[in-house]
């Protein structure tokens, strides 16, 4: 079953097509979902409520179009629906992280594609709020647009903006000094 | 230069690190569709709730308005479903730990861990356990401190599969809790008590048998110590005999430190005579999770197995929640009274004999002025667990 019949037997309420889409991309949504939630459960939680969503809303869903680009947004606001939830109670992300922080002594300059920086680069990921690491993720793991994000976080657009200018200078900042 | 990324060479360095933090967080190829086809095309087979007790037994009141609570909870959220972690998850109280392990296929999350002056809550998920048309498989969680002294548990309570009473679905294979343990076992307490705890949890499984196919049914399991069984309690005795075994590599320790709730109000200890027996209250105890008694007495006949019948009297000015797992019988219009939802079996501490209540009513924002009064003392036969011999009341206590 190619994914145009596959979808074709989801719209019609086809268990079969529904299987065959829930395979093909249950991995990327759980890669959108964990890099918004810390917890792997929330995002497995995240992205099964975002397959429900979409079996809900089949209908409406146009035949021609392409599937992820529509689900991948169920999954990034059911995983937003989440992170802002829990975001009330969650250990705090934005501090210096604990553990294994980059040496100050090296200058990032030197090589950002060597091991150790990707390493740092993933700490300070870590470390961003929620809300930066979301619209990180879909500006730059999906390349989804300021206004794609924007109506996918249900925010304006001057918001996904500055969280991301917001994110990206502690990234630079981590990435020269190991703080922010 | 500002912001990272500025380059497309940067920009693919953050993609890399973004796929590996989430390859990280998410290490495994995960089949989400066995959970979603149960959820979407197959009936919903009778999901089951369950609350063990451990030395500890319900008393009826205090099961039936647990009940009616469960009725009432519309929250779609695990811990706010359960009724032990529900207004303490609403005050954002619960420290999140997600602790996660697997083995032999089963993965243990421990998801959220509470400490104040009366309890020790820990609240777990399960996932991948072998489904068994015979049996459920339970967690049995056991507590210790650092330096091996146990912890008992006193209560927990738990969901399997779906539950249209609370609105809550697990997935195949999938079960999710929350125990109650006493840090009254630990030396000082409750008067000296750490900023936070380290303790170490040893998890295991156990084969429960299905119950008949009840929605929304409770399992009560009564420790033979705990006295006389109350009108209103479910005793059922686990066989694991007739169940599947666990697998031998289905056992996990995590090791987490959980802060100490500060907030806590004791009162204690002070006499009160009544027909000539003279009965203490040792400690009262307010903390978040609810307000804890412990009261002495020398029993007048001390063959027989002694409780009590009591009584928590708040002012009716304290706001009470309409969840508050306790039940609200409007004394006039001047008091509210609550009912304990758990007693201990009998202590003998020398001659006496000391007896635990605890009232979960951490839905009163503050410990105001409240009476406790004990009603009666009840001596119960050993031999014919009924009740021989009453002493009338009441021990009045006003609580500051």
């Amino acid at each position: 079953m190619d994914e145009r019949e596959a979808i074709e037997r989801w719209r019609r309420g086809d268990p079969e097509g529904m299987a065959a889409l829930v395979r093909w991309y249950q991995g990327r949504a759980l890669r959108i979902a964990a890099l918004i939630l810390p917890d792997p459960m929330q995002a497995e939680d995240a992205v099964q409520a975002a397959f429900i969503r979409a079996w809900m809303k089949r209908k409406s869903f146009h035949p021609d179009a392409p599937f992820w680009p529509w689900f991948r947004r169920l999954v990034a606001n059911e995983a937003w629906r989440l992170a802002r939830r829990e975001g009330r109670e969650a250990p705090a992300e934005s501090g210096p992280v604990e553990e294994g922080g980059p040496d100050p002594a090296s200058d990032p300059a030197d090589g950002w594609a060597q091991r150790e920086t990707l390493e740092r680069l993933v700490q300070a990921l870590e470390a961003l709020s929620p809300m930066q690491r979301a619209v990180l993720t879909l500006r730059y793991y999906e390349a989804m647009s300021e206004a794609e994000i924007a109506e996918t976080l249900g925010c304006a657009i001057g918001t996904v903006k500055w969280h991301l200018y917001q994110a990206r200078e502690r990234l630079r900042a981590w990435l020269k000094t190991g703080e922010e | 230069m500002s912001g990272f990324p500025c380059t497309p060479e940067e920009e693919q360095q953050l993609q890399e690190a973004l796929d590996r933090l989430a390859r990280m967080r998410i290490p495994e190829e995960r089949d989400l569709w066995p959970a979603l086809q149960a959820q979407l095309f197959t009936p919903h087979r009778r999901g089951w709730r369950w609350v063990v007790q451990r030395n500890w037994a319900w008393m009826a009141a205090g099961l039936l308005l647990a009940l009616a609570l469960i009725g009432m909870t519309v929250a779609p959220r695990l811990w706010e479903a359960f009724f032990l972690t529900q207004p303490l998850e609403r005050d954002r109280k619960l420290r999140i730990l997600s602790l996660t392990q697997t083995r032999g296929g089963v993965t243990v999350t421990i998801e959220r861990a509470y400490a104040d002056a009366n309890r020790i809550l820990i609240s777990y998920r399960v996932r991948g356990l072998p489904e068994s048309p015979a049996a459920h498989w339970i967690p049995v969680l056991t507590l210790e401190d650092t330096s091996g002294r146990p912890i008992p548990s006193l209560i927990g309570e738990g969901l399997v599969g779906a539950s249209e009473v609370l609105g809550l679905s697990l997935p195949p294979g999938g079960l999710a809790g929350v125990v109650g343990f006493d840090p009254w076992a630990l030396p000082g307490w409750p008067i000296h008590r750490p900023e936070s705890l380290s303790l170490r949890l040893h998890v295991v499984f156990q084969a429960i048998p299905y119950p008949a196919p009840t929605p929304g049914i409770r399992w009560t399991q009564i420790h033979p110590e705990s006295g006389p069984v109350r009108e209103g309690s479910v005793p059922v005795t686990p066989h694991p005999a007739e169940g599947p075994t666990p697998a031998a590599g289905w056992r996990f320790t995590f090791d987490l430190t959980v802060p100490v709730e500060p907030e806590a109000a004791g009162y204690g200890p002070r006499t009160e005579v009544a027909h000539g027996l003279e009965l203490t209250l040792e400690q009262w105890v307010w903390a978040p999770s609810g307000a804890r008694a412990r009261v002495c007495f020398i029993p007048p006949d001390p063959q027989l197995s002694w409780t009590m019948h009591e009584e928590l009297m708040l002012e009716a000015q304290d706001e009470v929640s309409p969840s508050a797992p306790s039940s609200e019988i409007a004394g006039g219009e001047a008091l509210t009274i609550t009912t304990p939802i758990l007693q201990s079996p009998p202590r003998q501490q020398g001659e006496q004999v000391c007896l635990d209540r605890f009232f979960a009513a951490p839905q009163l924002k503050r410990a105001r002025p409240v009476v406790f009064q004990v009603l009666e003392l009840v001596g119960w036969s050993p031999a014919t667990l009924k009740p021989v011999r009453r002493w009338q009341g009441p021990w009045v206590f006003q609580i500051p």
